[in-house]
């Protein structure tokens, strides 16, 4: 799982909208949440506080009106002269026509309703048979209850709180208690008759407090101000317990609370909790007037806010689906993009592999994913075209370079290659090197015997390197060796070699050539030059020296062009040393030249060796110099030794001397 | 390499410094043959600062002196020293390079 989400743009662009999106929704339900909960709550305190106020003045209302009632019939009683049928003709119908009313009696003083009678009290209630008649007389000293008494002897009427009716009505009820007046005997304090009372059974109440609407699920109970149980839904508990009581047995610390609330407040709001009924609820309470007694509602808190609770599930399912549908369309957009990604990473195997004829469905989508494609293709089409040019360029590169070598070996052939290259020869030795600049080069070197005694040598530079310099060369050297002859000068030769040079020469290339011609009995070197470097030779006394210098001009440039010739002697053991500039203008690291006096110096100290020894010395001490810089220009030394045999040699000093 | 041109009237003056080799000539041949027209066709090679000059650099000398010939002007130079004097010297280069001391002299001797 981890890892296919590290690995999968899906897995991660789903994961992050899965996520923000469940975030959100959460952060939306709560807060929609918090604020309906308490938007709703408050709003409920003040309704049900109204609605538990306005119910508990109702109710008192309605007691009162029996209690109105009552004082009328009391009043009633004082005025007139009523006998037992009318005062029970006045009970019954007030007890028949009062839905309220369960029990009415008018119960005189001692001795006030008949001189000879000591209690008379005639009592009608709705019993279970209709209106029942009871002589309370007979039931029980009615002067000492309470509903009596304290009216009777404090002249004021009063509310009884609940009781059971033992001998009268027999059931539980409140009775309202008004005495009634002598009027007759015209005293200034008026003497108690008796008292009229009207019974209201506590199943009536509860009736009446059941009628009262608290929403669909709601309830309400009655506690007198002790906090006894007047109306209360465990039937067997009523009158029999008291709020507090009743917390205290049940160990319920919530209802405790609520209870106390209610006993020391006469209106109030408060979290019941399940203290008060199954459910979750709310508590609203509200004192009834004249009573004290405390009504209270009962409202479940899931009734309350259902709407609420609706608010949520809506929410919620809508969110879900919107978290679902998002899931599924952030899976397709990222699809859309991870799949051409895939099939891009498959294509650029196949690239890899050398397939490059790439097609993508997705080249002509308009986003991202449609220029990558493109681009992408492009690349492949840049890349085949790139491949095949440069299979191209290898194939004709390998060509060219087989040819240079080819032309390299042609080229090296065609120098004489064999050393010593005339083994038989004991009167001189000669050695030479060329090693171009590149595969091939423009210097070239040869030397071959015009006959016996006369060996001819010449060493030459091309203007320019490469294959042209090389054809040039090919060129200059096969015309030297035609034009030279023991009976032809030297100078002529040159002069016919840089005619035919110059005739159709457009390039402009020229070529430097130092040609000689060493007599082999006397020593004698006829030379001319036609703009090369001077070659070094070997004095008498050893030292080694610059070959006198007489110019000329280049070969292939100038026609007609006249060329001087120089003559020196090659003193027995002397030797002769020809060069390119290749050599005294190989240059170092730091752009230094080789130069001729360095030359000179290296070959002064090794002016003993023999010819091949010279020559190698000299490109060893080139490398050296110039360590890994490479070689600029072709370097082409030849070393020619003189080492004539004496008496052929005296013979011939001194036939030429006579000559 | 570096070279400088200058035109002073139809002279074109080009001061060249540093090495003239291989390398460098084909350069030197195309930015001064790019110079010389029927208008300019005078040039005057200031060699003072020429440090070296190789067979492909004479080569290129040559291209732009026949250039210049073909344009009916004439190619010169001028203030050449160390090698590259030495290299003139050898390939008598001045039968096809006049050379003057300095480059005074070679705008005298153009202008006449």
């Amino acid at each position: 799982m981890f890892r296919w989400i590290q690995t999968s743009i899906n897995a991660k662009i789903a994961l992050v909208v899965l996520s923000t999106m469940s975030l959100v929704l959460i952060l939306v339900l709560g807060i929609t949440g918090v604020f309906s909960y308490s938007f709703v709550k408050s709003g409920a305190k003040t309704d049900i506080l109204k609605l538990a106020a306005a119910t508990a003045s109702r109710l008192s209302q309605e007691l009162s009106s029996v209690a109105t009632l009552t004082r009328n019939l009391a009043y009633s009683l004082q005025i007139g002269t009523w006998d037992k049928k009318s005062v029970n003709d006045l009970l019954m119908t007030v007890v028949k026509k009062n839905r309220d009313v369960y029990g009415s009696t008018a119960s005189f003083g001692p001795y006030e309703f008949d001189r000879q009678l000591k209690a008379y009290a005639p009592y009608f209630y709705k019993g279970l048979d209709g209106i029942t008649f009871v002589q309370l007389a007979d039931s029980y000293n009615y002067f000492e209850r309470d509903w009596f008494k304290k009216p009777f002897e404090e002249k004021i009427p009063v509310w009884s709180p609940p009781y059971f009716d033992t001998g009268g009505g027999e059931t539980l009820m409140i009775t309202y208690s008004c005495p009634f007046f002598n009027t007759i005997l015209n005293q200034s304090e008026p003497k108690v008759r008796g008292v009229l009372t009207a019974d209201i059974s506590l199943d009536h109440l509860t009736e009446m407090v059941s009628a009262i609407k608290v929403g669909d699920a709601g309830s309400a109970f009655l506690i007198s101000n002790d906090g006894t149980l007047i109306v209360w839904p465990e039937k067997d508990l009523v009158m029999r317990e008291t709020i507090l009581g009743l917390a205290g047995h049940r160990g319920d610390n919530k209802l405790k609370g609520v209870a106390q609330k209610m006993l020391r407040e006469t209106s109030g709001f408060c979290d019941a909790g399940v203290s008060l009924s199954k459910n979750d609820s709310f508590l609203a309470f509200s004192s009834l007037p004249t009573f004290g007694w405390r009504l209270g509602l009962i409202i479940p808190k899931n009734e309350l806010f259902a709407n609420t609770y609706m608010l949520e599930k809506i929410l919620s399912f809508v969110g879900l689906g919107g978290l679902i549908l998002l899931f599924t369309l952030s899976l397709l957009v990222a699809r859309s993009i991870s799949a051409p990604l895939k099939n891009m990473t498959f294509a650029a195997g196949k690239v890899g592999e050398g397939y490059f004829d790439i097609d993508f469905v997705e080249k002509n989508r308009l986003d991202e994913v449609g220029t990558l494609a493109r681009s992408f293709m492009e690349m492949a089409r840049a890349l085949k075209k790139y491949m095949s040019d440069l299979t191209a360029a290898t194939v004709n590169k390998e060509r060219i370079e087989s040819e240079l070598r080819i032309a390299s070996d042609i080229q090296k052939s065609m120098l004489p290659s064999i050393f010593p290259p005339f083994p038989d020869r004991e009167d001189f030795d000669i050695y030479a090197l060329m090693r171009p600049a590149r595969e091939i080069g423009g210097d070239f070197f040869d030397f071959f015997l015009l006959d016996e005694d006369h060996l001819c040598i010449s060493v030459g530079d091309v203007s320019g390197k490469g294959v042209p310099a090389a054809l040039f060369m090919a060129v200059t050297k096969y015309l030297i060796e035609a034009s030279t002859g023991v009976d032809t000068q030297i100078s002529m030769s040159l002069e016919k070699v840089n005619s035919l040079l110059a005739r159709n020469n457009e390039t402009c290339t020229f070529v430097t050539v130092f040609l000689g011609v060493l007599d082999l009995k006397s020593g004698e070197f006829v030379y001319a030059n036609a703009g090369h470097n001077p070659p070094l030779i070997w004095t008498e006394n050893g030292e080694v020296q610059l070959l006198e210098t007489i110019g000329g001009p280049l070969l292939g440039i100038l026609d007609p062009a006249n060329f001087a010739i120089g003559k020196a002697t090659l003193v027995p053991d002397g030797r002769l040393l020809v060069y390119t500039d290749g050599v005294t203008e190989a240059f170092d690291r730091g752009g230094n030249v080789f130069s001729e006096e360095h030359l000179i110096e290296i070959v002064n100290r090794n002016r003993n060796l023999d010819a091949r020894s010279i020559a190698q010395t000299v490109l060893k001490e080139i490398d050296q110099f110039c360590e890994n810089v490479s070689q600029s220009d072709d370097i082409t030394i030849m070393a020619l030794h003189y080492t004539p045999n004496e008496k052929d040699h005296e013979k011939s000093i001194e036939r030429s001397t006579l000559r | 390499m570096e070279i400088k041109l200058t035109e002073q009237g139809n002279i074109l003056v080009v001061a060249v410094t540093g090495r003239l080799d291989t390398l460098s000539a084909p350069s030197f041949e195309k930015m001064v043959e790019n110079r010389i027209s029927k208008a300019t066709n005078k040039v005057i090679l200031d060699l003072k600062d020429l440090q070296y000059v190789s067979s492909a650099g004479l080569r290129s000398f040559l291209v732009v002196a026949q250039k210049g010939k073909a344009l009916g002007g004439c190619v010169i130079c001028c203030s050449a020293s160390g090698l590259v004097r030495k290299v003139l010297e050898i390939s008598k280069f001045c039968q096809i390079l006049p050379e003057f001391d300095s480059l005074e002299e070679a705008l005298r001797q153009n202008r006449v």
